[in-house]
């Protein structure tokens, strides 16, 4: 493997949540204890339901919330460790997408404006023409016109709205772009567009993409690898083909189970493995393994002792389940392949 | 329901058909939108006029403010003898004494505001921004000045100090500024929410910068129409502690002292009171219809 | 009688007869007031209703999938206004008064919204609330309503249906919330259940209980299904028959398999290929070109014609009407065949 463009080791973040003048905050647990690396030029998916952590992973990943543990290295250097103005400079490898279009643009300030001020904070001195001109151009690649840059957010459609915002990402060439739920809120036409966009640019600039998102459809056709998070908790990691052929853990199955597929016959003829319930409190996690409230093969152990992450037949696919080998003997729901 | 979003969208791309390259900001959009409501801007041409009343009033007229006629006492509103507003009882001409009340006033409402929007934008601003114990500290100190009742706080002020008009201001803008910062406080909170304001974190701008450009201009709107309706409250305000001897001293006057004097002499002369008192009513009803109207104009989704 | 699929499907397969439709809506269209001008939201959309069935209805944003059945539920926004004729077991529904359209929205058509904690009080118990439906409309005895309402949270597998009767809604997830929504729906048994984006804010996993409870309530009630979604993968679980709208008009009406193996719409073609799928690699997804419609500005030809790859000069002129392309099959397009 090439050297890693990132490597996250055994990062939490936890929030204290209430608390008074008087009694102790509880600890919310939004990350805990997660690793992995991303290579240049890879996209990695992280997939998990509302409350797993992925949103609060990514900003910390970005130093935009405090890691309460573990290091965050970048090309070998430890994010949590630099002062602020020395990750202020760092910031113009690392960017953002938002989901929400229209609120992660200022709606006060034109879009020219919005696409020049990352330069101008990352190049200070930078000549008013050049940055006009780069913006321009930026205006260009995702496909808006530049004759438009006197206009505001609010002129734009959602769909252009999320060009522009990867436009103000992308302006500084970074190296990594964490994509939190890009196309979520987008129409399904548009969707294609956004992700379609996203891969020209990835291969056109080489950029990493760590790619958040509830929709597994969407990850499977965008991302190399994939990350499977439960309630803070790393659940499963690897290739895309071994999570979505082979997928180890109840958790990832019931995931992918769940998906609907667009195609009636199969939709019918599919068994669906159903996990019951709803996502436990974040604020009250269970004990031992975090999943087994909901899943079917929960035994006493899984009350006892929290599984670690464990390599299954290749050392890129780890799983962390008590009895990943024995859940795979028995016979494993392929999700249909199509084919 | 998402109709409205919707629309907005629908909106947008007529407009980019009609291939217009010049940008419309917000701003731009509600200044159409309060130049299309006719009452209030009915209520800035209004409010204009008695401006420019109070300011070139005094220098219209033949008389003067320290003038006393003692040939025309309590004499009703005329055209013939050039005491257009008639005159009060010690013989002073009416119509210079009320717009010289409007000037008391209007400048009493207008720097009592600017007092309190200064702090107020600064401390609920500083509070929200930085929130956690920072503000938890600074709003405290709010809820506690917000426990004193302003009255017996005047009350205190000229006991000590004697009566004057700067402890007017400082009364109402000590009162004032609380309202205001909690506003802004709250308006700020809910801007640093804005993944505009993460994007700008993550663009590595200084938090200075990003309150100047990302929070001020958002949270600008609410605070304007707060203002305009925070004018009349003062002007309100200064109006009651002079009819309760508290505020401005003779022989320099303000609506409020004319209309304690026209109380007074109601049985012999009611334009001493009817004349003030209407100039007073259609000044705040013309500030509270522009606050409306602004309102209306800054937060399209409300209508 | 017009010729929609639901006329021709009318005949009981059983027993042959005629099934008189539950609702028949015809050339219904909804328009709105708006400061600049009149917009016109759904234009003459028709269709039958019968009884057991699952109509989907899949649209993108400003297609008019919603304020279709707001319509029909007399719940437009006050601007909005309704026209043409929507029969409920013969009896016209659309534009009467207010008193009847209570009576009736009780009784015999309900809808789940999307967000399901409006429509809960948030200071009364979940059972009061339930059982307050039963006791004004109905006229049941506390006991009796009490007891009906037990047997839907059950029928909605609300674990603990006893415990869950007397808490209040803020004690709910998100998912059991929807739940309680759909039993309250489905409280006088009404003849008509529409269900307008009912899953689209909640988790895969939670979204896939939801819609296997959707699909068993055919079972066991004989309620008719009207699913509103933009999800395609929703509608082909879920669904025998489906309508597409596209700016306020059906482009295209069939049943599930004819509509998925062969779409006669380019724009049901364009949804298809545009969308990524969890169960097998796609190839490059095809995006739709260009920007939703935009309502108040709609070309007076086709809608659809500025993105779509097979217009001809007629497309622009000449608004497609709704024909038959096979039987059972309605199409709004001027290509005769699609390649």
């Amino acid at each position: 493997m090439t050297r890693p463009l990132l490597q996250v080791e055994n990062l939490r973040v936890h929030f204290p949540v209430g608390g008074g003048l008087f009694s102790a905050p509880r600890m919310l647990k939004a990350v805990d204890d997660v690793s992995f690396k991303l290579a240049p030029g890879e996209t990695l998916g992280v997939v998990g339901e509302s409350g797993c952590g992925k949103s609060s992973l990514g900003r910390a990943v970005l130093q935009l919330i405090p890691p309460t543990a573990g290091r965050v290295l970048w090309l070998g250097e430890d994010l949590c460790r630099l002062d602020e103005d020395a990750m202020n400079v760092k910031r113009s490898e690392l960017q953002l997408v938002f989901q929400d279009p229209l609120a992660s643009l200022n709606p006060r300030m034109s879009v020219g404006a919005i696409l020049r001020e990352p330069l101008y904070s990352f190049e200070p001195g930078i000549a008013r023409s050049e940055a006009e001109d780069r913006a321009a151009s930026m205006m260009r690649r995702v496909g808006l016109r530049p004759e438009m840059m006197n206009r505001y957010p609010n002129e734009f459609s959602g769909g252009q709205c999320q060009r522009i915002s990867i436009a103000r990402a992308m302006i500084s060439r970074p190296r990594l772009v964490i994509c939190d739920e890009p196309v979520s809120a987008l129409d399904v036409s548009i969707q294609a567009q956004i992700i379609a966009l996203l891969r020209e640019l990835q291969a056109e600039y080489e950029v990493s993409y760590i790619f958040i998102s509830h929709d597994l459809s969407v990850v499977r056709h965008l991302c190399h690898r994939i990350m499977v998070l439960y309630l803070g908790k790393l659940m499963e990691i690897g290739p895309k083909r071994d999570i979505f052929d082979t997928p180890r853990h109840p958790y990832t199955q019931s995931l992918l189970s769940a998906v609907p597929i667009p195609d009636p016959r199969q939709a019918r003829q599919r068994e669906q493995k159903l996990i019951e319930g709803d996502l436990p409190s974040p604020l009250n996690p269970p004990s031992g393994c975090v999943f087994r409230t909901r899943c079917p093969h929960a035994t006493p152990l899984c009350i006892k002792a929290a599984p670690v992450l464990e390599a299954t037949g290749s050392e890129a696919h780890q799983v962390a389940c008590h009895y990943w080998q024995d859940l795979s003997g028995d016979k494993q729901t392929k999700t249909p392949t199509g084919e | 329901m998402g109709f409205l979003t919707q629309r907005r969208d629908r909106q947008l791309a007529a407009m980019q058909a009609a291939g217009r390259t010049v940008g419309r900001s917000l701003w731009q959009d509600a200044l159409r939108r309060f130049m299309a409501n006719k009452v209030a801007m009915g209520s800035v041409i209004v409010l204009l006029l008695i401006s420019f009343m109070a300011i070139f009033a005094p220098l219209l007229s033949p008389h003067s403010m320290e003038d006393f006629y003692w040939e025309y006492i309590l004499v009703p509103p005329t055209l013939e003898n050039g005491h257009w507003f008639g005159t009060d009882s010690n013989g002073r001409d009416m119509f210079v004494r009320t717009f010289y009340g409007a000037r008391v006033s209007l400048t009493i409402g207008v720097m009592t505001t600017a007092v309190a929007l200064l702090i107020g934008v600064t401390w609920g601003s500083v509070a929200g921004f930085f929130g956690g114990r920072i503000d938890n500290f600074m709003m405290r100190i709010v809820d506690v000045l917000y426990a004193l009742p302003l009255l017996f706080f005047i009350i205190i002020l000229v006991t000590v100090f004697g009566r004057n008009i700067y402890l007017v201001f400082i009364g109402i803008g000590a009162v004032e500024w609380l309202t205001m910062s909690r506003i802004v406080r709250g308006q700020t909170l809910s801007v640093k929410q804005k993944e505009y304001v993460e994007a700008a974190r993550a663009i590595g701008l200084s938090n200075l910068v990003i309150v100047r450009r990302h929070v001020v201009p958002n949270i600008v709107g609410p605070v304007i129409v707060f203002v305009t309706l925070l004018i009349p409250t003062t002007i309100l305000v200064e109006s009651y502690l002079s009819f309760l001897g508290l505020g401005v001293q003779e022989p320099m006057t303000s609506w409020g002292t004319l209309i304690s004097q026209g109380a007074a002499n109601i049985d012999t002369g009611p334009w001493l009171l009817l004349i003030p008192g209407t100039f007073l009513a259609i000044t705040l009803f013309c500030f509270n219809f522009i606050g409306d109207g602004l309102r209306d104009a800054l937060d399209p989704e409300g209508r | 009688m017009i010729d929609t699929p639901t006329t021709r499907r009318a005949k009981h397969p059983e027993t042959g007869g005629e099934r008189p439709a539950v609702l028949e809506c015809r050339d219904l269209s909804v328009h709105f007031d708006a400061p600049d001008g009149r917009i016109s939201a759904v234009n003459g959309i028709s269709f039958d209703l019968h009884r057991g069935q699952c109509l989907g209805i899949v649209g993108e944003s400003g297609s008019g999938k919603s304020q279709t059945f707001l319509a029909i539920l007399g719940l437009l926004a006050s601007n909005g206004h309704a026209s043409g004729s929507v029969k409920l077991h013969g009896e016209e529904i659309l534009n009467v008064s207010r008193r009847r359209l209570d009576a009736i929205r009780g009784e015999k058509l309900a809808i789940v919204f999307q967000d399901s904690i409006t429509g809960l009080t948030p200071h009364k118990r979940i059972g009061e609330q339930l059982a307050e439906v039963l006791t004004q409309h109905r006229g049941l005895g506390r006991a009796a309503a009490r007891a009906k309402v037990l047997e839907m949270l059950e029928l909605v597998r609300i674990p603990e249906a006893e415990k869950r009767f007397r808490m209040y809604p803020h004690e709910f997830s998100g998912g059991m919330r929807q739940r309680v929504m759909v039993a309250q729906a489905l409280l006088c048994q009404p003849d008509v259940l529409i269900a307008d984006e009912p899953t689209t804010a909640l988790d895969v996993t939670v979204q896939a209980q939801i819609l296997k409870l959707f699909k068993g309530l055919a079972d066991h009630t004989n309620t008719a299904l009207v699913m509103i979604t933009h999800d395609l993968g929703v509608v082909a679980g879920l669904c025998d028959e489906v309508m597409v709208m596209y700016a306020g008009r059906v482009v295209e009406h069939a049943p599930v398999d004819e509509l998925f193996y062969q779409p006669r719409h380019p724009y049901t073609r364009g949804l298809l290929a545009c969308m990524p799928r969890a169960d097998r690699d796609s190839e490059e997804l095809t995006a739709i070109p260009g920007q939703p419609p935009d309502l108040e500005a709609l070309p007076p030809g086709c809608a659809f014609a500025p993105r779509c790859p097979q217009a001809f000069a007629r497309c622009e002129q000449e608004r497609p009407s709704l024909q038959t392309a096979r039987p059972g099959h309605l199409k709004a397009c001027h290509l005769e065949e699609l390649p």
